[in-house]
This record gives structure tokens, C-alpha cells and sequence, in this order.
């Protein structure tokens, strides 16, 4: 035990001895946390940038009545959702095909949506006056850039609103059925909600990057460290006594993120104090995921390389680009005992729906990183030195 | 005769340099190995998940078999025909994706709302779906009927599905029961990811491949400058200062080539979906990691320390990822942050490669592309020079 604390104290020694690093230590994460807090000061941009091309007046059955063309084009303009400018309103009174819309649209009118000029082109077929006119089914078409996943997945909702603006205008709501949406849970409208949305993976993410780096380089660096294996100093006591030494750092710097994204106006429903433990577990285990890198690597270009590869690993497998539900038992199990995983969620049970800890989450967390940091023991007592 | 000796110099300190990676082996080896199999990773459990078919799972409360006032009749309605049909749909599984868990009636049970509440809390289902009391009446009166749907707004992702979800079950409950007139939304789209493309690896190509680039290309070098101590005594031979930071890119560049083609290729073996042409995704592959590189070389010529290089090293890389508009749209940040964002590669790296893999366009036959790739190479140049002036303003001590 003696020997334990003289060796914390030696970690603190070397830490506080380059004051410059120290300090760095925790401008890191404030910088991030401002960088963080500021990001989203921009404001929502959720409209969808429109061309809209009319082949309403080309004959249809024999007429080319187009009475409501207008009427749907204003309904467009008006839109909220939808941002057409009426220079990228065309009229056509030929060439509509209906089996190949994007390959018999304009040139001019195909290069907007190829250039990126818009996202989507709405195309008023030659029959939709007429439909409309006889109170029978219409159909409008719209042709949208597929590449922007952002796109994908809400335009067909957003094309919603000019409809219904059309309805409104000719008074005839026979046959629509909406689904209207009342969020619960979600972040209240006068905080900074796309700050929200993203705190709980951003802020897991600057917790578990600062704290991995903390260790990441602790054992490979120190030079004296195979001589000081001379001495009685036990090896565990050594591993040991970093993780207590480099855990005190990162609490600080977890108390730096965690009043700096308070003072962002970081909405959180439930206890503060259980947000504030949810960081600190995290950042243990980015701790002991840094130990562990630093007892593998036998160069610090190792370690800095597992560093990077470690953390871009538990990005891409955080559930913020593949689902966890949408994986099969096998990944959801292993997605499920990342830190990262649990960190996430937990932050979220708190922050928004204002549960309290799940301890069962917990637990994964702490068995997570006790396995590390047995792992970490392990591998350091059979690494070979050379003094 | 200057030229040809500055040449001749620069490929010995070539040899060095590859000797000096060569050294390290194990580094080396996960240089090379670590991008391709984290892609790998990546794109197996794209291959192996099934997005599209990640059920909603949905509680269904009806209250349109309550009486329902209709003030200017003075006259109520008691009729609950519409919901049936609503609610059987969904029984029989007709609307994708959504699936009916727990039905309440409200009219025989007072409490069913808030023991829906209880199941969207408890993580029984991610929507509540609810049939008002005028349901049935408003769509054979001809008003707008109104479903309410309340998804578990502490997702992002379950308040968009549900929206688009439900709004596709609306539409095939119109469209099944013959609800007329209808106006509806026939959608074309053009320049996306093919059904039989890894739709995952596809989307997330565009950033996760310039992530790992760039964060293998800035492990390579950043310990390069600052961790070779025969530095100083080099610069007492003929060798300028110049030659030696030229070794260094051409030696990392080569290496940073192998790691391109080597993750490329890894990433096609699980579904990479490239329209355009590869020399082009190769090329916009080479200039981003280029960027790595020079930040990284950068960032061990500014640092006195290795310690200082590692930190400078996770607060760039933090702040990548802050700023490549992976969780922030770049256009909703604050416009201080947005010049920043500008400043780094992710701004000009996403659009390349989603424009090359997506819509199939070139870098030298676009103009946007092509400002695109050039935005990163004078960002580079600028770099390499600001490395040189400070690495030969830089005091060395033998």
C-alpha cells in the first residue's frame, strides 16, 4: 500500500514537472467544449432547395386546362419546408414522359439538381389540373438527389406542406389523412436543439479522446520505468498507480466539459450529478483503453497509431452510423459492452427522458474497464525491458 | 550541378527515412493494416445488418370510438368505422417497418394514454400512435383527418423514421381504401446507392474513409520531426534543412499511397459503392491523406516535446471531428467556426468523394470538384511552407 501511494506521488511528480503540458491538459478539453458550444450558433437550415418545371399546359386528353398550375406553384413559394425561387420555375408544354421524368426533363433543368444547385425538382404532370378539376386521384412527381443522405430521409415528408397548402387554397380536404407528430422526451424548442441532439455522442466523444490520450503514451514514454522494475516497486502497483494518478487528471478535465456544456445551455432533464458520473465512467474507461494501448505498444508511434485507430473503431461502431438494433445479436452484444455504446445512452436516459442510472449500463461499463485494466496488468508483468 | 547534388542528397535521406520506418516494424504493420481492417470491420457489419428492416415497435391508442360533439349540428357522432380498418391494416403488417405491439381502446379503458406514456418510458415501444375522436367522422365528412403520433423524442433517428414511416402508412391507407380525391408524391430518385450496393458502407464512405486516412497519415508523421534526435547533427553535414523535410514527405507519402490502395481495396471487398472513375477517388484519397500528412509534420516541427506533438495531435483531431459537419451540418455552426471548418480537410473531403462514389463526377472535368481537391492542396502548400520556415527557424542544440 505504501509502495502504491510513493508511486501515485511519482506519477503527479512527472505530471506537474512539464507545466506546459499540464496546462494543456486542461485547455484541451475546455478548447473542444467551446468549439462544441459554439457549433451550432448558426441556427436550423431545414429547407430543401427546389426547381419545379410544369408540363400542366401540354395537352392532356385532348385539353391543355391548367387552372390550378398556378395555384400549386404558389402553394411551393409559400412552402416553409420547400425554398423554390420563382427563377427556377418552368413551364413546358411538351416533352413530359412519364417513365423516364429525369432523362425527358429540360437539360438546364437536370444540371441544377447535378451541380448541386438544388435538391429537388417538383414536375406537375400535363393531367393534374384536369384530375383536379374532376375530383379524381392526381399525381405529382418529384425527381431528388439521392447522394445526400440528409435528403433521403425527409423529403418525403417536407413535400408534404405544399400539398396541404394546395388543399388549403382550394378548399378541399377529401381524402387526406396526415400523421401529425408531437415529439415526447424531445429537447424543448427554446433550447439550442441541434447543440442537444449531438451533446450526448459529441460529448462522449471529447471525454473518451481526451482521457485516452492521458495514458496512451504513459508507459511506452517512460524512459526510467524498466530500471525502476530494479527496485522493489511491484508491477501492478505501477499500472495501478497510474490509473489512480491519470483518473484524479481526467476528473478534472471531466469537470471542465461538464460545466463548460452547462454553460452552452446543455439541456438535461434528470440529475445533474448522474450526468456528471456518466462522464467520469466514461472517461475511466478511456483511461484503462489508454493503459492498455500504452502496455501493447512497444514504440510511442505504436501507441499513437492505436490511439487513432482505437478511437475511429469506436466512432464507427457508437450506433451513430449503423443502428444498434439493425445489427445482429452477435455485433449488438459487442456494441453493447463498448463504453462508448453504454456511454451514450446513458447520457441520453439522463439528459432527455431524465431516468435515473441503469445500473445494469453501469456495470458494463465498470467490468469493462476492470477487464482492461486486468489485461493492462497482465501484459505489462510479461513485457520484457531492457534497462 | 547544385540541383543534381541536392538530388542525390535527398535520396540518401530517402534511404534513411525508409530505414528509420523500416526499424519499427510493428508500426509499420499496423500503418498499413489498421485502416483496412477497421473499414473491413465497418463494412461486414453493414453487410450483415439489416436497416431496412429494424421494426418501430408502436402502441396504438383509438379514441374515435368515443362520442365525438359536433358543435354546429349540436349533434354527436359515435362512429368508429375508420380505425378498424386502420388498426387491422396495421395488424396484418401492411405499413413497412411499423409494428403493432400494444393497442389500447380508450374507450374502455380511461387510463391508456398514460399507460402508453409508461411503455414509450420504458423503452417497450419507440411510438405512440393515436386515432382521435373525430377520426372516422373527418375523413366521411371530407376534413382533414389527423393522426397524432408521438415518437420517443430522446432519439433523433426514431422521431425521423416514425415521421416518414407513418407518413408512408397514411399514404397506404388512402391509397388501399380508395380515399379520393388524392394528390400524391410519386418520387424519382436519381444519383443514389444502388439495392444491391452495401447502402451503410456507401453512405458512410464519405466520411469514415477521409477519417482514416487522415488519422493514419497524422500518426505516421507526427512523431517524425520531433522524436528523430540525430536531427541536429544531421544539419552539420552538407544536408540543408529543406532536403531533410523533402525526405520526409516523399518517404511518408509512399507509405501514405499504400495505405490509400490498401483501404480502398479492403473497403471494395465489402461493397464500396464508387459511380465515378477510381483513378479519381484514388487521387482525391491521395490529396486528403497528403493533408494528414502535412499536419502532421506541422504539428512535430511546432512541438518541443513528444508529449506536446500527442496532445496538439488529440485537439486537432477532436476538432476535425467537431467541425466536419459528421454531426453539425457545417452550414448550421456559428460562421467564426464555419471559416475553421473551412480551414479543414472534411469541408472539400466529404463533397469529393460523395460527388466521385455518387454522382460520378470528375475532378478535372468539374470546376466544383476541381476547387474542391485544389482547396486541399493550397491548404497543403501552405502548410509545407509554414513547416519549412519553422523548422529553419527552429534552434537545434547537438
Amino acid at each position: 500500500m505504501y509502495s502504491l501511494w510513493n508511486l501515485i506521488k511519482k506519477e503527479f511528480d512527472r505530471i506537474i514537472t512539464d507545466r506546459k503540458s499540464l496546462i494543456m491538459l486542461f485547455l484541451l478539453p475546455l478548447i473542444t467544449i467551446i468549439i462544441f458550444g459554439l457549433s451550432s450558433g448558426g441556427g436550423y437550415i431545414s429547407t430543401f432547395d427546389a426547381a419545379l418545371i410544369s408540363y400542366d399546359s401540354q395537352s392532356w386528353n385532348g385539353t391543355s386546362y391548367n387552372n390550378y398550375e398556378s395555384t400549386m406553384i404558389n402553394s411551393y413559394l409559400n412552402s416553409s419546408l420547400i425554398n423554390l425561387n420563382s427563377n427556377l420555375v418552368f413551364t413546358e408544354s411538351s416533352g413530359f414522359n412519364d417513365s423516364k421524368i429525369f432523362n425527358s426533363l429540360p437539360p438546364k433543368v437536370k444540371l441544377l439538381l447535378y451541380n448541386g444547385d438544388v435538391a429537388v425538382i417538383v414536375v406537375i404532370p400535363p393531367n393534374f389540373s384536369e384530375t383536379v378539376n374532376k375530383s379524381i386521384n392526381s399525381v405529382l412527381y418529384y425527381v431528388y438527389d439521392a447522394s445526400d443522405l440528409m435528403t433521403t430521409s425527409s423529403i418525403g415528408v417536407s413535400m408534404q406542406e405544399p400539398l396541404l397548402l394546395f388543399r388549403v387554397a382550394i378548399s378541399n380536404f377529401k381524402g387526406v389523412v396526415l400523421a401529425f407528430p408531437s415529439p415526447e422526451y424531445d429537447v424543448p424548442s427554446w433550447y439550442n436543439q441541434i447543440l442537444n441532439y449531438s451533446a450526448a455522442i459529441l460529448i462522449i466523444i471529447i471525454i473518451l479522446g481526451t482521457s485516452i490520450n492521458l495514458t496512451a503514451l504513459s508507459v511506452v514514454s517512460e524512459g526510467p520505468l524498466p530500471r525502476m522494475m530494479l527496485t522493489p516497486a511491484n508491477k501492478t502497483n505501477t499500472v495501478l498507480a497510474k490509473f489512480i494518478s491519470y483518473s484524479a487528471i481526467m476528473t478534472v478535465q471531466a469537470l471542465v466539459v461538464f460545466f463548460g456544456s452547462m454553460a452552452f445551455g446543455l439541456y438535461v432533464l434528470g440529475n445533474l450529478i448522474d450526468i456528471l458520473i456518466v462522464l467520469i465512467l466514461v472517461g475511466l474507461s478511456g483511461v484503462s483503453i489508454g493503459l492498455l494501448i500504452s502496455c501493447i505498444s512497444t514504440s510511442e508511434q505504436q501507441a499513437n497509431q492505436l490511439y487513432i485507430g482505437v478511437f475511429i473503431f469506436l466512432i464507427l461502431f457508437s450506433g451513430a452510423f449503423i443502428p444498434l438494433e439493425s445489427m445482429p445479436a452477435a455485433a449488438q452484444m459487442f456494441s453493447n459492452s463498448l463504453s462508448i455504446t453504454n456511454g451514450i445512452q446513458l447520457f441520453l436516459d439522463v439528459s432527455l427522458k431524465g431516468m435515473s442510472l441503469d445500473l445494469l449500463r453501469v456495470s458494463f461499463i465498470l467490468i469493462f474497464i476492470l477487464v482492461l485494466l486486468i489485461a493492462s496488468i497482465v501484459i505489462f508483468r510479461f513485457r520484457k525491458m531492457e534497462v | 550541378m547544385g540541383l543534381k547534388e541536392s538530388f542525390s542528397r535527398i535520396i540518401k535521406l530517402l534511404y534513411k527515412e525508409f530505414s528509420l520506418i523500416k526499424g519499427d516494424k510493428r508500426a509499420l504493420f499496423m500503418a498499413l493494416a489498421l485502416p483496412p481492417l477497421i473499414i473491413s470491420a465497418f463494412g461486414f457489419v453493414g453487410v450483415i445488418s439489416d436497416i431496412e428492416g429494424t421494426p418501430i415497435n408502436c402502441a396504438v391508442i383509438t379514441y374515435d370510438s368515443l362520442g365525438y360533439y359536433y358543435p354546429q349540428y349540436n349533434t354527436t357522432y359515435y362512429n368508429s368505422t375508420w380505425d378498424s380498418v386502420f388498426i387491422n391494416m396495421f395488424n396484418n403488417g401492411q405499413f413497412p417497418r411499423l409494428k403493432l405491439k400494444i393497442f389500447y381502446n380508450a374507450s374502455e379503458d380511461p387510463y391508456s394514454m398514460h399507460e402508453a406514456r409508461l411503455d414509450l418510458a420504458s423503452d417497450k415501444v419507440d411510438l405512440i400512435i393515436l386515432i382521435p375522436a373525430e377520426f372516422s367522422e373527418a375523413i366521411d365528412l371530407g376534413f382533414p383527418a389527423i393522426i397524432d403520433n408521438i415518437p420517443d423524442g430522446s432519439n433523433i433517428e426514431t422521431i425521423k423514421d416514425s415521421l416518414n414511416l407513418m407518413y408512408t402508412a397514411t399514404n397506404i391507407f388512402v391509397e388501399t381504401n380508395n380515399i379520393t380525391p388524392q394528390i400524391n408524391m410519386n418520387s424519382r430518385p436519381v444519383y443514389g446507392v444502388p439495392q444491391n450496393a452495401n447502402e451503410i458502407m456507401a453512405w458512410a464512405s464519405t466520411i469514415s474513409l477521409p477519417f482514416l486516412i487522415i488519422g493514419s497519415c497524422l500518426t505516421l508523421t507526427i512523431l517524425s520531426v520531433v522524436n528523430e534526435k540525430p536531427i541536429p547533427r544531421l544539419l552539420i553535414t552538407p544536408a540543408k534543412k529543406g532536403e531533410v523535410l523533402a525526405a520526409k514527405y516523399i518517404a511518408n507519402s509512399i507509405i501514405m499511397i499504400a495505405q490509400c490502395v490498401l483501404t480502398v481495396t479492403f473497403a471494395s471487398i465489402f461493397g464500396l459503392y464508387i459511380s465515378g472513375s477510381i483513378v479519381d477517388l484514388f487521387l482525391a484519397l491521395f490529396a486528403i491523406g497528403f493533408y494528414g500528412m502535412c499536419m502532421g509534420l506541422l504539428i512535430s516541427t511546432i512541438s518541443d516535446t513528444e508529449t506536446q506533438a500527442n496532445q496538439l495531435l488529440v485537439a486537432v483531431f477532436l476538432i476535425m471531428i467537431l467541425l466536419s459537419g459528421m454531426f453539425i451540418d457545417i452550414s448550421n455552426m456559428n460562421i467564426v467556426l464555419q471559416v475553421i471548418a473551412y480551414g479543414l480537410p472534411f469541408a472539400y473531403a466529404v463533397p469529393l468523394i460523395s460527388e466521385i462514389c455518387f454522382k460520378a463526377k470528375g475532378i478535372f472535368t468539374n470546376p466544383t470538384l476541381f476547387w474542391n481537391f485544389m482547396g486541399i492542396i493550397i491548404i497543403c502548400m501552405v502548410m509545407i511552407f509554414l513547416t519549412y520556415l519553422i523548422f529553419k527557424l527552429k534552434r537545434k542544440e547537438v
